[in-house]
């Protein structure tokens, strides 16, 4: 563990001068085994510490492209590198290792609802530890002390008890968060994380996303429907479209023209005329 | 980190620390520390007195398998013919005994049924007569119904009847309770009798439940019809009971298997059918 | 008026040509199942004349009946507690058995998916075969007495916890898992912080439930010999003892409604959760 803290900081420090990307996706494609092509030929650097959101229409490969990133989805070709770790080579012992580097953060929560919160964020802390401790949810007390501070940071440390079925949807993806924290993560994956809540949480949910980006450098890549969140929380922008990156700029550059084009200017390709 | 500052103004109770989380995972193994202490005592009690481990468990299964394979197979498919008749008979007695379960369920189920009911005493009755007949297993039943109508399907199908008042009144009479009391006021508003509210404002609503706690019924009698005769009911039972008490062990392979094929016909009979009657 | 869909009813006049044949197809049903109930009775041969001639011989039962007696208190106290042994040991080593096989036919937790539907049947097979039916069996093989109670029990129980087990299973969101799975939790820390949780409830509801069905079973079991108080049940009745008859139904009566309140506590005490409060 403590190796790769180390090497995090050292990526870190480096990370100023030469920019080594943190996660860097080349020529990654996935096609379903129903023959969908869901990705087209992805290439992508992402440096440290960046917020980056992922915008598109539904079905662009959004969430295709997230979950290739941990390998909940097999790539079909391409290479995705992540902190200097061979993603797409990684066997399952390494694969493990190299997840519970990256936290996930999903629309639907994926809270085990019948435990208690603090449980579901310790979780965060399951690659971490030994299969009898965990299978009977043992986890140390630095763990717990980390897990009700996690809690207090998203606000929720007064629910640190309660079942997770008895939260609000924006409570929940804040225990989502809570746990991808746990993690330690170098990277968090945000799929959609607001789509399902109401803009008072959307907002609240999105300010500690990108509190977390900033102030501990934890790079976060968040798959977005709406683009004014995009443009107002993000760092850089990426547009999907059938599967291809269609455009990847700073937010600033992202021109009223551009979405459109992304969203309207759809032109059917051979997949939905056959 | 100063996410939590500005969100964490109004706590009601104090950060929890580690302390709580201790006290909380003991609350909850003290909680289910009796539960399991029970189980796991009432458990051990029954395995150790009774002398049944799992060495008898497979014992047992292993023994029955070699039986089943040596002296009751294959079974005797030529006597099926013989065992035609006590297969009517067990579903001639389903039958009925699901009409009188279902003729002394109904009154039992409005009357029982609080919004429906003439009088809270009544329905306080008509729900311990449907308790009553649940506790009273049917077989128990039958016993009682030889003892008068002597041996023969007579008996089990007044015992299959009245086996069936106690979850269908029940049943009945929950269903009745759950039915949406704004559809009754409106019936009752129009100056309708109390004959014409059930007919017009709860027989709608009351009907889908009605259907499939009686089908589900039959299924059970169907069952329970073949088993009845085992203590003189008639049926299929009956003729187990006979072809046992001879050892022909064949002949009561042949009357299970028919037993299955009986219970299982019936079940997709009724299904396919209640979909084409409704 | 404007209709949408299919029904087209204009003043509960059906012009639908296909309403108009499910009506009649409908009333065609009823009418054949009314004949049938009818053939029903003749062939069993219930005329009225069976109730009145029965009426002496209902009497002189009845008159036996009152007031119920227990005859020998020792005997029927050690059936009682046979019986009681045989739900609970019948019902202990059922889970036991469906739990392994619910994990072989839940579609999605199966090692091998033909493999889940066969277990599927076996399930199917073993519930249609009434547990009287599989105390018969068993009496033929192991012979008189409690053990062939208790395998029956077991088996029968299979049969339902199987089915029920799986269907939980079956039902497991699976977003959680996949969470946990992307945190880098192992298999063994996905079953039991991911799996179990989900389903444990319902599992323990379900086996509640069937602890209820075996305690009614092992009662009558004791009737075809399989052990337990059914026996002095027909023992009783054989004797034309119908007092000690009617004690006997009574103390089956207590033991039934007894099960019913402890299961019913057992199903509280899971479904409750009781808050932690954070106190100073
Ligand atoms: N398991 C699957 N099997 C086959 N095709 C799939 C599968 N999952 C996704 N697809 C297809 O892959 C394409 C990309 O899907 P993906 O879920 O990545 O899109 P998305 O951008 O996340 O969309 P949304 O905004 O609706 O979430 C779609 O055409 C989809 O139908
Ligand atoms: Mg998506």
């Amino acid at each position: 563990m403590a190796s790769e803290l180390n090497t995090r900081a050292l990526q870190q420090v480096t990370s100023e001068s030469t920019t080594p990307a943190l996660l860097s996706v080349r020529n990654l494609n996935k096609t379903y085994p129903d023959g969908t092509q869901a990705l087209h030929d992805v290439s992508l650097d992402i440096p440290s510490g960046q917020l980056v959101a992922v915008i598109g229409l539904s079905g662009a490969g959004k969430s295709t492209f997230m979950r290739c990133v941990n390998r909940l989805v097999e790539p079909t070709s391409g290479q995705i590198v992540f902190d200097g770790q061979d993603v797409t080579r990684a066997r399952r012992g390494d694969l493990r290792r190299i997840r519970r580097q990256m936290g996930m953060i999903f629309q639907q929560f994926n809270l085990v609802q019948r435990l208690p919160v603090v449980t579901n964020v310790l979780h965060g802390r399951l690659g971490y530890t030994s299969a009898v401790r965990g299978c009977l949810g043992r986890f140390p007390q630095h763990e717990v002390e980390q897990a009700l501070e996690m809690l207090a940071q998203v606000g929720l440390a007064d629910q640190a008890f309660k079942r997770c079925s008895e939260l609000s949807g924006g409570q929940m993806q804040r225990v989502g968060i809570a746990r991808a924290m746990m993690q330690g993560a170098a990277l968090i994956l945000a799929d959609e994380p607001i789509a399902s809540l109401d803009v008072s949480s959307s907002e609240k949910v999105m300010t500690i996303l990108k509190e977390v980006a900033t102030a501990q450098r934890i790079t976060t890549i968040v798959n977005l429907h709406q683009v004014d969140f995009a443009q107002q929380f993000a760092d850089r922008v990426i547009g999907l479209r059938d599967g291809s990156v269609f455009c990847d700029m700073p937010t600033d550059g992202l021109t009223e023209d551009l979405i459109r084009d992304l969203y309207y200017g759809h032109v059917p390709q051979q997949d939905e005329e056959d | 980190m100063a996410v939590s500052s500005s969100r964490s103004a109004v706590r009601r109770s104090p950060a929890p620390t580690y302390a709580h989380y201790r006290q909380y995972k003991q609350q909850r193994v003290r909680r289910n520390l009796v539960v399991w202490a029970v189980v796991f005592g009432a458990v051990t009690w029954a395995v150790w007195s009774s002398g049944f481990g799992l060495l008898t468990l497979f014992n047992g299964l292993s023994e029955s398998y070699s039986f089943i394979v040596t002296d009751a197979l294959p079974p005797k498919l030529e006597s099926v013919p013989d065992y035609l008749g006590p297969t009517l008979e067990t579903l001639y007695m389903s039958v009925v005994g699901l009409v009188i379960s279902v003729v002394i369920s109904v009154p039992i189920g409005i009357l029982g049924a609080r919004n429906t009911t003439v009088h809270r005493v009544v329905s306080y009755l008509a729900k311990s007569i449907a308790g009553i007949a649940r506790a009273a297993p049917s077989l128990v039943i039958t016993v009682f119904f030889v003892a008068v109508f002597g041996v023969g399907p007579l008996a089990g199908t007044l015992a299959l009847g009245l086996g069936g008042v106690g979850i269908l009144g029940k049943v009945y009479a929950d269903a009745i309770e759950e039915i949406d009391a704004a559809q009754i006021e409106g019936v009752r508003s129009t100056g309708a009798s109390w004959l014409q509210i059930l007919g017009q404002g709860v027989w709608p609503q009351f009907k889908p439940a009605f259907m499939t706690w009686t089908q589900y019924r039959f299924e059970r009698n169907v069952r329970g019809g073949a088993v009845i005769g085992l203590v003189g009911g008639g049926g299929l039972g009956f003729s187990l009971i006979s072809a046992i008490n001879l050892y022909q062990f064949r002949d009561a392979m042949t009357i299970i298997l028919m037993i299955f094929v009986m219970v299982m016909v019936i079940e997709l009979a009724t299904r396919a059918l209640r979909r084409r009657a409704i | 008026m404007v209709q949408t869909s299919t029904p087209a009813e204009v003043g509960g006049i059906p012009t639908d040509p296909q309403a108009t044949r499910r009506r009649v197809t409908h009333r065609i049903l009823w009418g054949l199942a009314a004949a049938f109930v009818v053939l029903s009775v003749f062939q069993l041969g219930i005329t009225p004349q069976r109730f009145t001639d029965a009426l002496p011989r209902a009497s002189f039962v009845w008159d036996r009946m009152w007031p119920p007696a227990i005859d020998d208190g020792g005997a029927l106290s050690t059936a009682v507690v046979e019986s009681l042994q045989i739900a609970i040991v019948g019902t202990a080593f059922g889970i036991l058995l469906s739990i392994p096989l619910a994990l072989i036919a839940a579609r999605n937790v199966t090692p091998f998916a033909p493999l889940s539907l066969a277990m599927k049947g076996f399930a199917a097979f073993v519930r249609a075969v009434p547990a009287l039916i599989w105390a018969f069996l068993f009496i033929m093989a192991v012979g008189l007495g409690p053990t062939a109670g208790i395998l029956a029990l077991a088996v029968n129980s299979t049969g339902m916890l199987v089915k029920v087990y799986a269907e939980a299973l079956e039902e497991i969101p699976m977003g959680p898992i996949e969470a946990l799975q992307a945190s880098g939790a192992s298999r063994s820390h996905i079953a039991f912080q991911g799996i179990l949780p989900s389903v444990v409830r319902l599992f323990i509801a379900w086996s509640v439930f069937r602890l209820d069905i075996n305690v009614r079973y092992s009662t009558i079991l004791g009737v075809v010999g399989a052990g337990g108080i059914g026996w002095e049940l027909t023992r009783a009745a054989s004797l034309s003892r119908y007092d000690v008859a009617l004690g006997i139904t009574v103390v089956i009566f207590i033991l039934v409604m007894a099960t019913e309140a402890v299961s019913q506590w057992l199903r509280r005490r899971v479904d409750d959760d009781t808050a932690f409060r954070v106190e100073e």
